[in-house]
């Protein structure tokens, strides 16, 4: 009985201990995991840091995650109590201007935080009991312990010279190890990144620790995605290539865009056959975004109709197109969503262009079932990893390769052996569940089958979609052929009164001067 | 100047001499133009997109809720750049002159943060309005009946004082400084041909107006040539050698002008002409679109694009990229166009015959011409003093032999002038029937270049030429039939008779007729 009785005591002590020992930050259970505030104070045109809240922004769609967007001027009070993840992105190096709103609310704040840049607010820095220092010159870099030599050019590097937990991206200046570039602490819910510019492995290491700082578990899946095909792109080329890629047993995804107009015409038919053939040497089709040049509100939803057309046309021929790619604004913006990427459940998450055309401009993005993170094939290459290494990549990207690249047969064959060579894993796009509606098809992608309305579709290529030869019919109506005889006897009855005019012209001036002009 | 009326007295000259109907002309013109545009509802044309690079490059920026009123609604104020402008030099055009004046009266009399584009039609109604004086001083100024004087001065407003032409004043668009200048181009032409004024200040501002004319825009850079040949005929009023070698070097300077306009334009505007000459050109109506596009050695892929214009809101590839440069522009230019137009006269043909219908769309039926605050419906158009415009468009056939029998039979009515004035020797006259030949070909030219250049696209404002150098020669025959000139030449103006005359009148003594007889 005794023995129960220091048993039972020595749970409760413990249960009571423990109760003082959890960590501050817990997760909320009411809220919603997935949401996630981004606030940065400025965007910082033409410096280093110009691209670094468009990036982060596009990392975190792509991860899943449902953002919301805005700076320290627009900041609501009490905001960032709706949401359990807070990133905080500072470009200018003097981050003391805090919007008074923002500081006060980060106070009180018990949600997972991450700053990227400047200094580390108080708050945190002392929870992680920070030292950063700052870095002249050229500095060397390293990241996941791998020596991916990137030296960091310019202007200063802040670094973390010591801190409590777990210390990423290793930077030495001139050999000497000094410090590191990211931190996260002991549970991954407060992160911090002293340095983001526009340079990969920067990019992949907050993208590490983003996803870490999320508690996202599993690599990410790279997928080789092809993209620029077009009507007027070389189909010999884009054939060539399929092939080979086909019988090297690389999965691809295609990106193709779109056709508006004369959908029944011959071109548009060897467009199809080239969009068939890609489909059938396993390349898994997207529809790349339409390039928009205006913004006219009063459309009366022309980009949905056109869309909708387009992929009934491609669904009638068995084509089926799984995905869209579009510019990350897209996802902001209410009326693209519906009518751009209403139609698909996967998206691959690509870079804004310098203008961008709003047309309902919201905070929050959209979030889709799967999305896939955009990465140029040949930046990742640059990378010069050792032959030992494997790139892992934290999210699910598209190494993409415009096909505009391919002039020659040296740099397709240049782009085949990097392809083979290069340390990555290229997965298969067909592995994932998706689906894409229109007003008349219902496709789906389930197992590694693709279904349109419920039918699998053809894969045998030498199966052409027929071209229609129109044949131009010299038909004249009738009408036609009396107006024209008409029209060419009026010319020749004027064309003779005017000669026999100016004959008689000729006369009479002749007898005129005879007779009025006699000296 | 006026015959003196046999029963009148000499107050009663005074009036009429006062009271001209060069004066008003101007005058009415000035009065109809003001109630269109500075009397509410405010009247002007609203914006299809094609401001952006005149407004920013100007120093305009627009207010909050401008995208909205795209198409339907006219915007009368804009925001005034009071920093640094990064768009300063991206638009070559004379029309930023008279921005920039507006904007300088803009700031001095309103706001320096707001801009008021009716400051802008201010200034394009006081130069309408001495355009309008001059011109009609030059068909009436020996107008042998005072009355016919008024109904040329009536008939004068008429035409010009359209709404149709003058609802552009409020507004960025180009066809407003257009119009203007070539108003002045006819009337110091007409004052030449009537020796009115110093002949060399004359010649010097038909320079100025043709220059200011060219440079507004790509499609004018051509027509620099047409307005040097015609100069070139000044040489012959004055045989003193300085005077001509000065109309020489005036009218070189109208030529490098035109060179000058097309080092300017942008690679943009080059690439939206190219683009539309094949899509809305050479596409359009082509039977076989593939065949076309092999003949100009282009992939028939192209074919796609066929119907598309430059503007297209969602599009399969940029208008400006790598690709369409190398697949397409790179392939054909405004020569191969037209070599390909020669040997598919048909379909050339088809082309002018639907720029035909066009010629006298002046007023542009997409745009609206109210602001949202007037009330009136998105796209409204006004129908303020558009009689003519009406009634033009109404009778007009539509089909491009029109201006052919057209033009031969006003330049057939001049020409008995022409040839009396080659009898008598005297070359200044020559000038009015080469000034109606001028008219033709820069009105047919115009339409050709314009399909050839930019296919069907933006017809309206392509051929706002034509109907301008139209109005004119039906303003010019109609004014010499009415004073009884269409076959016999008017007087020349002996100005040192006339200044004679004047003194006396001013001096109550009795006058002395000033004409140069025929």
């Amino acid at each position: 009985m005794k023995r129960y009785k220091s048993l039972l005591l020595f749970l409760v002590a413990s249960t009571l201990v423990f109760q003082f020992i959890t960590p501050e930050y817990t997760q909320a259970g009411t809220l919603n995991h997935k949401k996630v505030l981004v606030v940065y104070d400025g965007l910082s045109f033409h410096t280093a840091h110009s691209d670094n809240v468009a990036y982060i922004v596009r990392q975190l769609t792509s991860m899943g995650r449902q953002v919301t967007l805005t700076d320290l001027a627009h900041y609501k009070s009490k905001t960032v109590n709706e949401f359990d993840n807070i990133v905080y992105i500072v470009n200018t190096e003097n981050n003391n201007n805090l919007s008074g709103k923002f500081e006060n609310d980060l106070i009180q704040y018990k949600g997972h935080f991450f700053q990227i840049g400047g200094s580390l607010i108080s708050k945190y820095s002392n929870l992680l009991r920070l030292r950063t220092q700052v870095a002249s010159g050229t500095t060397r870099m390293s990241v996941h312990d791998q020596e991916l030599e990137q030296i960091l050019r310019g202007s200063d590097t802040r670094y973390i010279s010591d801190g409590k937990g777990t210390l990423l991206g290793r930077v030495s200046m001139n050999g000497q190890k000094t410090g590191s570039i990211g931190i996260l602490n002991e549970h991954n819910h407060i992160g911090y990144m002293a340095n983001l510019t526009n340079n990969l492995s920067l990019k992949l290491l907050v993208a590490d620790l983003l996803k870490k700082w999320l508690s996202i578990k599993g690599q990410g899946a790279a997928y080789l995605t092809l993209t620029d095909i077009t009507p007027f792109s070389n189909f010999k080329v884009i054939r060539y290539v399929a092939k080979e890629l086909y019988d090297r047993g690389i999965p691809f995804i295609a990106v193709a865009q779109p056709v508006f107009s004369h959908l029944k015409s011959d071109a548009m038919l060897r467009y199809l056959n080239v969009l068939n053939e890609l489909q059938s040497r396993n390349g898994a089709l997207f529809i790349g975004s339409p390039v928009v040049y205006k913004t006219d509100v009063n459309d009366n939803q022309l980009l949905q109709r056109q869309m909708d057309a387009f992929i009934n046309t491609l669904a009638d021929h068995h084509i089926a197109p799984l995905g869209i790619s579009s510019q990350n604004y897209w996802l902001f913006d209410r009326q693209y969503r519906k009518q751009g990427l209403g139609f698909f459940s996967a998206v691959i998450n690509t870079e804004n262009d310098a203008h961008l055309y709003w047309r309902d401009k919201t905070e929050t993005a959209l979030v889709k079932e799967t999305q896939l993170f955009s990465l140029p094939f040949q930046q990742v290459v640059s990378l010069n990893l050792p032959e030992w290494a494997q790139l892992d990549l934290p999210m699910n990207t598209a190494l993409t390769y415009s096909i505009t690249h391919f002039k020659t047969m040296s740099s397709i064959k240049q782009f085949l052996k990097e392809i083979d060579t290069y340390p990555i894993t290229i997965n298969d796009f067909m592995r994932n569940d998706l689906e894409t509606k229109s007003s008349r098809h219902h496709i789906e992608q389930k197992n590694g089958e693709i279904f349109i309305d419920g039918a699998p579709i053809n894969h045998d290529i030498l199966k052409q979609i027929e071209l229609k030869k129109q044949k131009i019919q010299k038909k004249k109506s009738q009408k036609q052929i009396i107006f024209a005889r008409q029209n060419r006897f009026l010319i020749l009855l004027f064309s003779s009164v005017l000669v026999l005019f100016i004959v008689f012209l000729l006369i009479s001036r002749r007898y005129y001067k005879r007779k009025y002009l006699k000296d | 100047m006026y015959r003196i009326l046999k029963n009148n007295s000499l107050s009663y000259n005074k009036i009429f001499h006062i009271f001209t109907p060069s004066l008003i002309a101007s005058l009415g013109i000035g009065v109809v133009t003001s109630l269109l545009l500075f009397v509410p509802p405010y009247k002007g044309v609203a914006d299809n997109g094609d401001f952006f690079r005149v407004a920013y490059s100007n120093g305009l920026y627009y207010l909050p809720h401008y995208d909205s009123n795209y198409f339907g609604y006219f915007v009368r104020q804009y925001g005034l750049l009071n920093y640094y402008n990064e768009n300063g030099s991206t638009y070559f055009s004379s029309q930023s002159l008279f921005i920039q004046l507006s904007i300088m009266l803009n700031r001095l009399f309103f706001s320096s943060h707001i801009f008021d584009i009716r400051f802008q039609a201010v200034i394009y109604v006081l130069l309408l309005m001495i355009g309008i004086y001059l011109l009609v001083e030059s068909l009436t100024c020996m107008a042998t009946n005072v009355l016919s004087g008024y109904f040329v001065a009536g008939l004068t407003v008429f035409i010009f004082g359209d709404s149709a032409y003058t609802e552009y004043f409020n507004s960025l668009y180009s066809e407003s400084t257009m119009y203007v200048s070539f108003i002045f181009i006819a009337a110091f032409s007409l004052l030449l041909y009537r020796n009115r004024y110093n002949n060399l200040l004359l010649v010097i501002l038909y320079t100025v107006s043709a220059v200011i004319f060219v440079t507004l825009k790509q499609q004018n850079a051509p027509l620099s040539l047409i307005f040097a040949l015609f100069g070139m005929s000044f040489c012959m009023i004055n045989k003193n050698r300085f005077f001509r070698w000065t109309v020489v070097f005036l009218m070189l300077v109208i030529l490098g002008s035109g060179v000058m306009t097309y080092h300017f334009i942008s690679d943009e505007f080059n690439n939206i002409n190219q683009y539309q000459a094949l899509t809305r050109g050479v596409l359009l109506n082509s039977k076989d679109p593939e065949q076309s596009l092999q003949s100009l050695g282009i992939n028939k892929q192209y074919a796609l694009l066929r119907e598309s214009i430059y503007y297209q809101q969602y599009s399969t590839v940029g208008v400006n990229s790598n690709e369409l440069r190398k697949g397409l522009y790179d392939h054909y230019n405004f020569v191969s166009i037209s070599i390909y137009y020669i040997k598919n006269l048909d379909q050339f043909v088809d082309l002018l015959n639907t720029a035909a219908v066009h010629w006298f769309d002046v007023r542009p039926m997409a745009m609206g011409n109210f602001e949202r605050s007037s009330g009136y419906a998105f796209g409204a158009h006004t129908s303020f003093f558009s009689g003519y415009n009406t009634i033009r468009k109404l009778i007009a056939p539509g089909r491009f032999g029109f201006i052919v029998v057209f033009g031969l039979l006003v330049s057939g009515c001049y020409l008995f002038s022409f040839i009396q004035a080659y009898r008598q020797k005297k070359k200044r006259l020559f000038i009015r029937f080469f000034l109606i030949l001028t008219f033709l070909l820069l009105g047919t030219a115009a339409t050709m270049m314009s399909i050839i250049g930019d296919g069907d696209a933006d017809l309206s404002k392509h051929l706002l030429l034509f109907p301008i150098t139209f109005d004119c020669m039906i303003t010019m025959f109609l004014s010499d039939l009415i004073t009884k000139h269409v076959f016999k030449n008017h007087g020349i103006v002996n100005r040192k008779q006339d200044r004679t005359r004047r003194r006396e009148m001013q001096e109550n003594l009795p006058s002395t007729p000033v004409l140069e007889d025929l």
